[in-house]
Order: structure tokens, then C-alpha cells, then sequence
């Protein structure tokens, strides 16, 4: 199975009037065909910078590459211009967090989609040709009543109702890659369901790889069946979903699981300044097992025994961890 | 909370909000039912929770006790003394004893004054204290919340999301409040902020002995931290009990339904057999009948004919007529 998306030693910037911000340190990433992706780190962390670069999105003035490439279906995505326009929004698709954010209250969603087709995909334009299959997409995501969605205005939905309106759109140009930025952070536990249930059905019966964004570790452990988890800007594991839950072996990943239970008080400490990075592990401020060579060289993305990916000099239940600290 | 019978904090009574709809010319031609005849009690120090999904009405809830709205019926006393009913203008006194927390604390905050500035506004319009008392107060404050003095002179944009949380938390209790409602105080948050807001909040009340009405449709947080829990459902208390009650043995079909789609870690796939559940907004509000009549599993045609009421059966009210037949959760 080869990857619909590969990252590799994936390096970013911005310029900041405090200087270059180092976003981005080295990501490695790779999602494979039918695979739901779960994208987990805290605020700031990089994960919507990740998810702009691989739309071809960035400012181009004000954002710098460092090193490293986003490969799509073999195509480098990050050389900018006509090229990543002409994919964006036919290969890769996005799903918003916000939905109202992303439709234009003044025209009906029908006028909107129509539009949208027009620009993206020339080739089905004939008068009245887009609908079949947009009518048929809303039926797949489950919308009852799809001709009364077109002519409704996007106010008129409920939040669930434009969130799925929101995937209809991301599955339509039938792209091999879906990048849903909390798609369900704003939505009740019985719409979080549906949307949940559609994503996963969907990415398996289209084989579309689903990059999935989430602060919910309860909706990655329902959606996700591998995790990666980002910390100030560097990957720091990569696990299959059960063993990320049961087993997970960065600090980082173990401390994130256990703000989960009762009682906790969140993980101590900030994150670091992306100005000043340091050349070590960025977690070592705030990890229990750090030790002095944290502090100086940054532990490199290998392959571990399972598959499963690790950045880390002291991996939890490591006997020798923390004795330098 | 103690065990001799003490008249309750604050007591809402058969409270209805309904929002009028108006047609072409502004004239009413009907009536959005958001509440209706809600009922229930808050101790002193205690902590309830009330959940529901979005539209149930809750935001609405904590809006009208907060005096944003008036009610269209019911009553609602605040120790001892009527606070909303139709007609009502509250005392301002009453203001600084019951606040309300914004979902996001940083939008609540004036981005163009320093956090110093946004702690003394409340304090200069509740209080005549000289300027050397309110800046006491503040530094007390700060301190419980988890911040340092050097925040004080800076600007929203200046704080971290977790920071905003602690000071939007900072403005509302420089006023002593006896009651602070939290509408969605963890939404939109990270893991770890997250845990940390909730935490503060359960230290905040020992604390300050406060009391809170947490609305949120984030039920593990409601779980961490409440004693009782209430269940809206469009516009109508369901079910109201104790928080390990409801989580271990819900009796409303619709707290059920509410839990089962909970994706638990650990668990079997809950979308797995996903099956389209309905809306709420799908189906209009019957005129008669129970609300949930179109999306239970387990009505009958009485459900459709008659409403059912909220019973308070040693603590642990169900407003369903068919609770007893349900097989309890296994």
C-alpha cells in the first residue's frame, strides 16, 4: 500500500515582527489510502499550518521553507503557484471547523456548490449537469430532503446539517486526500456521532485518506485508526490506534492521555517559544525522564519494533529515564 | 451541603422563555417554545450541571437567570428574594452576587485595556472602595486563579488561551459572587487547558465556597465536576439526579440515547452499525404529547396524547411515563 500523502523532514517558517517563528521541525507524516489519520498536540502546536501547507495555502511572502517536501499522489505540493491551485480542491479537499465561517449567507447553498463546481471541475458543466451528483452526494452524507437544502440559505440549517452539507463538498471532486480540521469540536454528542460514523464510512468505502485534526481524544479513538501526535511544531509518535491508547510511549503522548482522568490538573509548563527553538527535543522543558542529551540532540522519528513511530531519548517505562535529571 | 432542610440558593420555578416569530409586517404569528415550565433547585455550594445537545434550550436557561432575558412565565428566587419573573426589573445588587462566564472569556475581555484596567471595572461600579482596597482584592484574586502580578499590565492578546480562561474567571469573582453560572467553560479546548480549567474551577469553589450552574454540552467534564446533573431537552427538564446516577443508571430514554453516543476510549465503536438517529429539529414541537415522542424507541401511542411530568422519585426526577418498563443499562 503505498501513501496517498508523504511528508518528509518537512521544515517551516513564518516571519514575525519578533523574528522567524519556527513552526514547523522536521515532520515526518505519511497517510495511506482508506486511512483516517488522527492529528493530536495542543493549541499552537502546528497542526493548522500543517494542514495549510499540504492545501498549497500559505502566504507566500511571509512563509519560508526550511527543508523537507509534501508529496500528494507523487506530486510536490509545496512548490506554490498554478500548480497547487489546480489541486486544491480537487485531490485535496478541506473539511472547516466552522461551517457557517466557510458559506456565504447571502446565497443559497445550491448557487454556492454550483459555483464552486464551476471553478473546480470545468468539465461536468452543463446546465443543470451538477446536480445529480451533488444530489446524490448530500443522500450519501445522509441529508433527508436534498433539494430543500440546496434552495436554503446557510443560516437555515442546523450546525449539523452544514457540517454534512461541508463533507458533501470535501467528497465531491472524489479527492484522494480529506483534511478535517475539528470537524466536530462545535457539535453535541448525537450530531458528534453522525459526523463521526460518515467520516469513517466514507473514507473506507471511497479509499480517500482522511488527515483528522482533533483536541477529542475520545472522537480520535473512535474515528482514527492510526494517531500521530505533533508538540511545538515536531512529530513525536506515530502509533496504531489501540497501542496508542493502551501503550503509548512518548512522555508527551502518556502526560496528554492522563489530563484525560479525573483530577488531573493538565500537563505543567508552556510551550515553547517557536522563535528560539532549542536543538534538542522541544518537550525536554517539560518532560519528567529529560536528561542532558534531550537538552542537545533532538531524538530522530525511528522505527520501532511494532511499526509504530518514536522521537524520544527516554521512551516511558524506560528504566534509565530520568536518573539524569 | 448539610443535612437539615435550608431553603435553597437559588429555586427556579415553572420558568418558560418563548421567543415570539414574526411575520411580514412585525406582527407576531407564532412562538418558538425555548423553556418550558423548568423547574429545579440549587443549593448553596453545590455544583449542577445542566447538558443537553445544542438547541435544547440551555444557553437560554443561563441567559434568563442571568437577567439578560425576561422570562415569558415562571419565577426564579435567588436567597430568599424574587429575582426574574415577568415584570421584574432586577436589583443591581443582586448583579454582582450572581454572575455569568462567558463561553470565551477573551472575548468578554476589552482588547484595548490591560488586564489591570478590566479587573478594577467591576470593582468601580459594585463597590466604593478606595483604589488601594479594589488593587488588594485584585492581587488576592490573581493569585487564586493562578496568575502572577506582571499579568495585570498586559493586554488580552498578550495571554495564552488557558490565561484568558484564568482571567475571565479573575473579573467575575473580584465581585464575591455567591452563584456563577459557566456557559461551556471547557468548549474548544485542548486536552490539557481543559483539565487545567477544570481544576481550577473545583479549587475556585472550595475556595470561595461558590456555587455553579454549568451548562455544557461536554459531558465528561460535567461528570468530573457536578453533583447534580439536568437533562434539557427542547426546552424541557427530562431528567435531573444525581451525576453518578445519570451516568450509571440514566431512566430517560433520551439520557440514554445522550450517552450512548459517547465515544468511550477503551470502547467498541459506537458508529460502528451507524444507523441515522434523527434531529431534533426535523420534527416540529408537538403540541401535545412528550417531546421525545418522534425519536424514542420505547413510545407508545399515550406518549403522543399526553405529557408526561417530571416525578422526584428520592432525589432522582424522570419526566417519562415508561422508565419503570426500560431494561436498566447492563
Amino acid at each position: 500500500m503505498s501513501a496517498v500523502l508523504d511528508i518528509q523532514g518537512l521544515s517551516l517558517g513564518v516571519r514575525t515582527e519578533a523574528g522567524m517563528a519556527h513552526i514547523l521541525d522536521h515532520v515526518d507524516l505519511a497517510v495511506h489510502s482508506g486511512e483516517i489519520m488522527g492529528l493530536v498536540g495542543e493549541s499552537g502546536c502546528g497542526k493548522t499550518t500543517l494542514a495549510r501547507a499540504l492545501l498549497g495555502n500559505l502566504p507566500e511572502s511571509g512563509a519560508w521553507k526550511a527543508g523537507g517536501g509534501i508529496r500528494l499522489d507523487g506530486e510536490e505540493m509545496l512548490q506554490g503557484g498554478s500548480k497547487a491551485r489546480a489541486l486544491r480542491g480537487r485531490v485535496v479537499t478541506f473539511i472547516p471547523q466552522d461551517p457557517l465561517a466557510s458559506f456565504n449567507p447571502l446565497f443559497r447553498i445550491g448557487t454556492q456548490i454550483r459555483d464552486l463546481l464551476r471553478a473546480k471541475l470545468p468539465a461536468s458543466e452543463s446546465p443543470g449537469g451538477w446536480k445529480p451528483a451533488v444530489i446524490s452526494m448530500l443522500k450519501a452524507v445522509l441529508l433527508p430532503y436534498p433539494d430543500a437544502i440546496l434552495a436554503a440559505y446557510p443560516h437555515q440549517l442546523s450546525t449539523g446539517q452544514r457540517q454534512r452539507v461541508m463533507i458533501a463538498l470535501a467528497l465531491l471532486p472524489q479527492p484522494r486526500l480529506i483534511i478535517a480540521d475539528e470537524p466536530t469540536t462545535a457539535l453535541d454528542a448525537s450530531t458528534q456521532r453522525q459526523i463521526l460514523g460518515l467520516l469513517r464510512r466514507l473514507a473506507a468505502e471511497r479509499g480517500a485518506a482522511v488527515l483528522f485534526t482533533t483536541h477529542d481524544l475520545a472522537a480520535a479513538w473512535e474515528v482514527c485508526d492510526r494517531i500521530s501526535v505533533m508538540y511545538a511544531g515536531q512529530v513525536v509518535e506515530i502509533a496504531e490506534r489501540d497501542r496508542f491508547f493502551t501503550r503509548a510511549r512518548h512522555p508527551y503522548s502518556r502526560m496528554l492521555l492522563a489530563c484525560l482522568e479525573d483530577g488531573s490538573t493538565g500537563i505543567p509548563g508552556d510551550a515553547p517559544d517557536p522563535h528560539a527553538p532549542s536543538a534538542g527535543c522541544r518537550f525536554a522543558p517539560r518532560c519528567p525522564n529529560r536528561s542532558q542529551i534531550c537538552i542537545e540532540a533532538r531524538p530522530e522519528l525511528a522505527v520501532q519494533s511494532d511499526g509504530d513511530l518514536l522521537a524520544c531519548h527516554h521512551p516511558w517505562g524506560d528504566a534509565a529515564a530520568g536518573a539524569h535529571v | 451541603m448539610s443535612d437539615a432542610p435550608v431553603s435553597p440558593l437559588l429555586e427556579v420555578r415553572l420558568l418558560a422563555q418563548h421567543f415570539p416569530v414574526r411575520g411580514l409586517i412585525g406582527r407576531q404569528t407564532g412562538s418558538v417554545p425555548a423553556l418550558d415550565d423548568v423547574s429545579f433547585a440549587v443549593q448553596a455550594g453545590e455544583v449542577l450541571g445542566i447538558v443537553g445537545e445544542s438547541g435544547a434550550g440551555k444557553t437560554t436557561l443561563g441567559r434568563t437567570l442571568a437577567g439578560i432575558l425576561e422570562p415569558t412565565r415562571g419565577a426564579v428566587q435567588f436567597a430568599g428574594a424574587l429575582l426574574a419573573a415577568p415584570g421584574i426589573k432586577r436589583a443591581v445588587s443582586t448583579r454582582a452576587r450572581l454572575q455569568y462566564v462567558h463561553q470565551d472569556p477573551g472575548a468578554s475581555l476589552n482588547p484595548s485595556w490591560t488586564l489591570r484596567r478590566a479587573l478594577h471595572e467591576p470593582l468601580i461600579i459594585h463597590t466604593d472602595w478606595t483604589r488601594a482596597t479594589r488593587a488588594e482584592k485584585i492581587r488576592e484574586i490573581i493569585a487564586a486563579a493562578g496568575l502572577v502580578e506582571s499579568h495585570l499590565d498586559l493586554y488580552p492578546h498578550e495571554l495564552s488561551g488557558g490565561q484568558l480562561r484564568r482571567a475571565g474567571l479573575a473579573r467575575v469573582l473580584v465581585l464575591n459572587p455567591e452563584l456563577v453560572i459557566l456557559d461551556e467553560p471547557t468548549a474548544g479546548l485542548d486536552v490539557s487547558v481543559r483539565a487545567m480549567v477544570l481544576a481550577l474551577l473545583q479549587d475556585l469553589r472550595r475556595r470561595f465556597s461558590l456555587t455553579y450552574l454549568l451548562i455544557s454540552h461536554d459531558l465528561f467534564a460535567a461528570r468530573s465536576i457536578c453533583d447534580r446533573i439536568a437533562v434539557l431537552y427542547r426546552g424541557k427538564l427530562v431528567e435531573i439526579g444525581p451525576t453518578e446516577r445519570i451516568f450509571v443508571a440514566p431512566r430517560h430514554p433520551y439520557t440514554r440515547a445522550l450517552l450512548a453516543a459517547l465515544p468511550r476510549i477503551g470502547g467498541a465503536r459506537i458508529t460502528e452499525g451507524f444507523a441515522h438517529q434523527g434531529e431534533a429539529h426535523a420534527h416540529p414541537t408537538p403540541s401535545a404529547g412528550c417531546r421525545f415522542y418522534a425519536r424514542c424507541p420505547f413510545a407508545t401511542p399515550a406518549c403522543a396524547v399526553d405529557e408526561p411530568k417530571l416525578t422526584d422519585d428520592a432525589g432522582h426526577g424522570v419526566a417519562c411515563f415508561r422508565w419503570q418498563d426500560i431494561s436498566p443499562i447492563p
